[in-house]
């Protein structure tokens, strides 16, 4: 579905993508984790058509979109990072409007505006202007307008940012029916418990593709052994993990430790560093990693 | 591509509609505007204070006196004894031009003698001065001419040919200078309002994110660049007909040509104007720098164009550059419409001129657009 080999995109000086592959398959969800200006952006700016990147190959539906970027533009629906609709047209203007730019016939686009409001809830909302609603309908909104084309391939860019919880979840909704209809989905997130709810997941740090596949694949991918630990004292145990083991080593997650350990035996020495200070620990379990330990895992050398 | 063009001209108007302040401003500048040109901005000069000395006191000096008055060009509106008192006067501001006629005026006049009457113009205001100068050298020449002729008749001498040059104004035979400003108005309020329109036009998407939403659709520049005009066009359309109208009821100015050919014209000044507003928009990057680069397009454009000084005047290189100010060719057409009746002979060359000029501006703007669409 979507084929990209050794992409490369410089702005002036900065190397905002050095070199990414990607293969992506059809009817899945796949997810760009990164923090900002990881190159998320850049990437599914690219994979729309409205960068051209300085080097390297995209294929989309077999068609090479840097030779011609209008070729499967009517095949692709991208919802940029900001808001970007015409904040004095209406909800039902609005898709409209942009069903007519991608030539969708009358009738037709009728009776998808109809559906689409209907399956994004924005039906009661169908005349007030798109700049008076609240931050998650406008997402839904845009949602709607870069379906009314019936893309075979939605790309999100970060839909989920600044969108209350409730709408957030309903938007995962709305994208899990469209996956049941077959709709390949790439959505960036800086959100590692987004991420987990994709099919596919690709770690994306400074330009570079750092790691991907499954979730169960990124799992296996672990080195450590993790650990959770709950502490009285866990500001105190952090320091003197940390001056042990490293400074990637071990993270705050909420009123708990994550520590990564080289080995399962490891973790007598810790208890008994931590205990040795007058600290006391009220737990220490090992647990599955989950994909923010990945990512600090495979982001730490670089810092 | 109709149906694209179609869609972004209404999403143009129902934005521009639903924006009721900007639309309501649009509607009241042309009026305001029309107003103070047609008031304020005369270049008549009309009841000007006089300040007389009249030390002949005879009928000759008295009829003298009544060709400047008489006109309701000046005003007499103090009486002096000699020199001395003439500066009081003028630095009160009682009067802007003295006058001394000499105790031997009539007699002077009698013997055939040079009869010298000193005239003193307060120079404060240079543009007055000339004008008031001008005024009196024409009076007091048709005066002097008079009693040539009047003494060639007493003496029963025929009056051979002589060389006269009597200038009679045609087009605006009483120089109203609210005849000339109205047209000027007009081409003034179509461009400032097209410009500010368009200029923001691509600007606004850029701001607001919308062009990236734009780009990912398969819309061509061409059809952003015509659906985007459309609007404007129809706005230029309107702000011109609201002109005519208040000028042709309020203002009662002179309309000699014809209606349809005005329209039909105004469509390449609009056609120029679009264009340079398109292609600020397409170069800026932000509103406020479109706004800015508007100021520096649209000063020269009113400044050379002949709206306020007429172009003859201005030093060759200044001049050269009027050729590029599209201000300029439709000045000249809306002038010659609305004055002398001129009809599509006299003025398709600068239509063409217009045209040309629009479809230079506006090939670059889209190429420009293109290349940040995509």
């Amino acid at each position: 579905m979507i084929e990209v080999r050794n992409l490369v995109k410089r702005f002036g000086s900065r190397d905002a993508l050095k070199g990414i592959n990607l293969h992506i398959e059809k009817g899945m969800i796949f997810a760009l984790v990164g923090a900002d200006g990881a190159g998320k952006t850049t990437l599914l700016r690219t994979l729309a058509g409205i960068l051209t990147p300085d080097d390297g190959e995209i294929s989309i539906l077999g068609r090479d979109i840097i030779k011609d970027p209008e070729c499967a533009k009517e095949h692709i629906g991208y919802l940029s990072q900001r808001f970007s609709l015409n904040p004095s047209l209406t909800v039902a203007e609005n898709i409209d409007f942009f069903g007519a730019l991608f030539q969708v016939p009358y009738g037709e686009r009728e009776k998808r505006t109809k559906r689409l409001m209907e399956f994004s809830r924005l039906g009661p909302f169908r005349d007030r202007q798109a700049g008076k609603l609240s931050g998650g309908m406008k997402q839904k909104l845009a949602l709607c307008c870069a379906l009314i084309h019936t893309p075979d391939i939605l790309l999100l860019d970060e839909p989920t940012t600044g969108v209350d919880p409730i709408s957030r979840r309903e938007l995962w909704e709305i994208l899990y029916d469209l996956l049941g209809e077959g709709v390949t989905i790439v959505v960036s997130t800086p959100y590692m418990d987004e991420a987990e709810r994709a099919g596919e997941i690709m770690l994306i740090h400074n330009g570079r593709a750092v790691i991907s596949g499954t979730l169960d694949q990124l799992k296996a991918s672990y080195r450590y052994f993790l650990f959770e630990a709950v502490c009285d004292q866990n500001r105190q145990a952090l320091r003197l993990v940390s001056d042990h083991l490293g400074k990637n080593r071990v993270m705050f997650f909420g009123d708990r430790l994550h520590i990564a350990l080289n080995d399962g035996s490891e973790s007598a020495g810790i208890k008994s560093l931590l205990e040795n200070s007058g600290i006391q620990i009220l737990s220490l379990l090992k647990i599955d990693p989950g994909l923010e330990d990945i990512f600090i895992q495979e982001t730490s050398g670089d810092n | 591509m109709f149906t694209r063009i179609y869609f972004i001209a209404k999403k143009e108007m129902i934005q521009l509609l639903r924006d009721r302040r900007t639309f309501g401003m649009l509607l009241i500048a042309p009026v305001i505007q029309l107003i103070i040109f047609g008031y304020v901005a005369t270049t008549e000069v009309k009841q000007s204070g006089l300040a007389l000395c009249d030390l002949n006191r005879t009928a000759e000096s008295r009829g003298f006196v009544e060709r400047f008055t008489a006109g309701g060009y000046f005003n007499v509106t103090a009486y002096v004894d000699g020199v001395d008192d003439i500066n009081p006067i003028l630095d009160s501001r009682q009067a802007v031009v003295a006058m001394i006629i000499p105790r031997d005026f009539d007699r002077k006049l009698a013997r055939g003698d040079t009869a010298a009457v000193g005239i003193y113009i307060d120079g404060t205001n240079s543009n007055l001065a000339t004008i008031v100068s001008a005024y009196i050298k024409q009076i007091a020449g048709e005066y002097s001419k008079e009693l040539v002729f009047d003494y060639f008749d007493r003496n029963g001498i025929t009056i051979p040919e002589i060389m006269t040059a009597r200038p009679r104004v045609w087009f605006n035979p009483e120089l109203k200078s609210v005849n000339f400003m109205v047209p000027g108005v007009m081409a003034i309020l179509t461009l400032l309002l097209l410009m500010n329109l368009t200029a923001l036009a691509i600007v606004r998407e850029r701001e607001v994110g919308t062009v990236e939403q734009l780009a990912v659709t398969p819309i061509k520049a061409l059809d952003l660049v015509i659906g985007k005009s459309l609007p404007p066009m129809f706005i230029g359309y309107l702000i011109i007909t609201l002109v005519l109208v208040l000028g042709l009821a309020w203002f009662k100015i002179s309309f000699e040509g014809s209606v349809l050919l005005l329209y039909f014209l105004s469509f390449f000044f609009i056609l120029a104007c679009l264009a340079a507003g398109l292609l600020i928009s397409a170069l800026s990057q932000t509103a406020d720098q479109a706004m800015w680069a508007n100021q520096v397009f649209f000063i020269p454009n009113v400044l050379l164009s002949g709206f306020i000084f007429p172009i003859s005047n201005m030093p060759k290189p200044i001049q050269l550059i009027t050729y590029l100010l599209p201000m300029r060719y439709y000045l000249d057409i809306i002038r010659g419409i609305f004055l002398r009746g001129a009809g599509l002979r006299q003025h398709w060359n600068e239509a063409l001129i217009l045209l040309i000029w629009g479809l230079v501006v506006l090939s670059i703007a889209s190429l420009k657009l293109k290349k940040k669409l995509v």
